[in-house]
């Protein structure tokens, strides 16, 4: 607990200093870098957003005699592979790989390999259908593939329904937080910066040497993440590289989202804690956040944990156990109170934003995190009862898109104040 | 040794109340009547827009301007052809 306290002020301190030095120092980069893209864009039921985003990959001002889009129509019922063909008929660069009920709808993982196999391109980009991006966030998430260290690059997601419901504008938060100063930090920092599994991407001859993507674990990209550093390659973290998704907007669409993020994490963490020990690629700062990283999703436990403990003393009739109870009411009240340090980088986040309105919602984020603790105990139970029995974990909970953030695209009135 | 069971449950239930009630009361009212409900605009549409639109100001001014002297011309011989040529 207290290192994860730690790590975030040491993350929301070196962003700070950051953003202070980066008024002044500005990094133009004079190489022109046009390597050809494949964008692999996985879609099952989709047809209320994917519309949108294949027309944003027309304007995109990357040259399109350089691009391949990929439409992966994951054995959709909707009308999404219709609206994918009709895309690909007015622009020749978008192509659509079908795959019907008999070998699709196994989830995003297989519908990634699937478009993988149909890629051409230098570096392999992945959007889920949702998104929105710049237009020129192309130029910007392969251009640090110049140097020869980087096989894979994370832009930023940002939340484009945040106005729906108090939900989106909580996801809304988070995000800041998590990737205004926790991947920036990290970026900065030389440490475990992460591909989220969209808005980013790799080089191909790294990904064809992994093996592409694990369709036997759920949180691939934490697992994608972890082969690339431990094959001796980083993950660059491209800040404004901003792309629009749309988050989930009920308390049980988070739930289940969030459930498949700790249950996969939770996976990586039993695949990958030994070998990043291990590993002779990671330096030791790298190997100390990476063990961080895989450990988050148990921190709610330990929280509940250490709750029930003190909880139960409280009760117990006995005076050695109630030198206990002191020390147990401490290490529950810093559970939670420790955990108010990812609270400080969103607000630092929210600043550096511009964004000063918004960090009064923060205190609202304690529902999230207490949300969080049956989310991760659930899925550390079922986890543990699928190892114990020998079943599967990877059965897919898709998010639902309804195509919510639709009404805010376009439309400039929105606009907030926000700093560079 | 044992805290008295109605204290616990006092201070169970007083404390998170004042606490959340001081903590949570501006959260609840910027929810309420947000004014900052989002979305953030992104980067690139900012600069885009910001480029186009003084593009097009320093493009129309410009052509005003050239308007403007090719309507001013034959007034502005007209005035001053009143006063004496001192060419020499």
């Amino acid at each position: 607990m207290i290192m994860y306290m730690v790590r975030h002020y040491i993350f929301t301190l070196t962003v700070l200093r950051r953003a202070k030095g980066a008024k002044t120092a500005h990094v133009v980069s004079s190489i022109k870098y046009e390597p050809t893209v494949s964008i692999l864009i996985p879609a099952r039921n989709e047809d209320r957003v994917i519309g949108r985003l294949l027309e944003r990959m027309n304007e995109l001002s990357y040259p399109k005699e350089k691009l391949q889009v990929i439409v992966v129509d994951d054995a959709s019922s909707d009308l999404t592979g219709i609206i994918a063909e009709e895309s690909s008929k007015r622009f020749k660069f978008i192509e659509v790989v079908h795959r019907r009920k008999e070998n699709g709808g196994n989830g995003k993982t297989s519908a990634m390999n699937a478009g993988f196999k149909h890629s051409n391109g230098e570096i392999i980009l992945c959007f889920d259908a949702d998104y929105y991006p710049q237009r020129d966030i192309v130029e910007k998430l392969t251009e640090p593939f110049l140097n020869p260290k980087v096989g894979a690059v994370q832009g930023r997601v940002v939340v484009l329904n945040e106005p729906q419901n108090m939900v989106t504008r909580l996801v809304a938060l988070e995000r800041i937080g998590g990737y205004r100063v926790d991947q920036e930090a990290r970026g900065s920092l030389g440490l475990i910066a992460q591909f989220g599994g969209t808005v980013g991407g790799f080089r191909r001859c790294l990904l064809e040497n992994l093996g592409g993507w694990d369709e036997t674990i759920l949180a691939e990209d934490t697992d994608l993440t972890f082969r690339v550093y431990l094959a001796g390659f980083k993950v660059a973290y491209v800040g404004n590289a901003e792309c629009y998704e749309e988050a989930v907007d009920s308390w049980k669409a988070y739930w289940t989202q969030r459930y498949r993020w700790a249950k996969g994490h939770m996976q990586c963490c039993f695949r990958h804690f030994g070998s990043v020990l291990k590993s002779n690629n990671l330096k030791l700062g790298e190997k100390i956040d990476g063990l961080l990283l895989l450990n988050v999703y148990f921190m709610p436990l330990i929280a509940l944990l250490s709750f029930i403990v003190g909880f139960v003393l409280i009760f117990l009739k006995a005076s050695m156990l109630a030198g206990i109870l002191w020390f147990s009411v401490p290490v529950s009240f810093y559970s939670f109170v420790g955990n108010f340090a990812p609270f400080f980088e969103v607000g630092i986040g929210a600043h550096l934003d511009g964004r000063r309105r918004i960090q009064l919602l923060i205190p609202l984020l304690l529902f999230t995190f207490l949300y969080n603790i049956p989310i991760c105990a659930k899925a550390f139970l079922d986890l543990l009862g699928s190892k114990i029995k020998g079943k599967s974990n990877t059965t897919w909970a898709k998010t639902q898109h309804l195509g919510s953030g639709n009404r805010y695209i376009g439309n400039q009135t929105v606009t907030l104040e926000r700093t560079s | 040794m044992i805290p008295d069971l109605l204290w616990v449950l006092a201070m169970l239930g007083l404390g998170p109340a004042i606490l959340f009630l001081m903590m949570l009361l501006p959260s609840f009212l910027e929810l309420k009547r947000p004014r900052d409900a989002g979305p953030r605009m992104i980067m690139e549409d900012i600069a885009g827009v910001t480029q186009t639109v003084r593009f097009e100001i320093s493009f129309i001014s410009s052509i005003e301007e050239e308007e403007s002297q090719v309507k001013l011309a034959p007034q502005l011989a007209g005035v001053l052809s009143v006063f004496p040529n001192i060419d020499v």
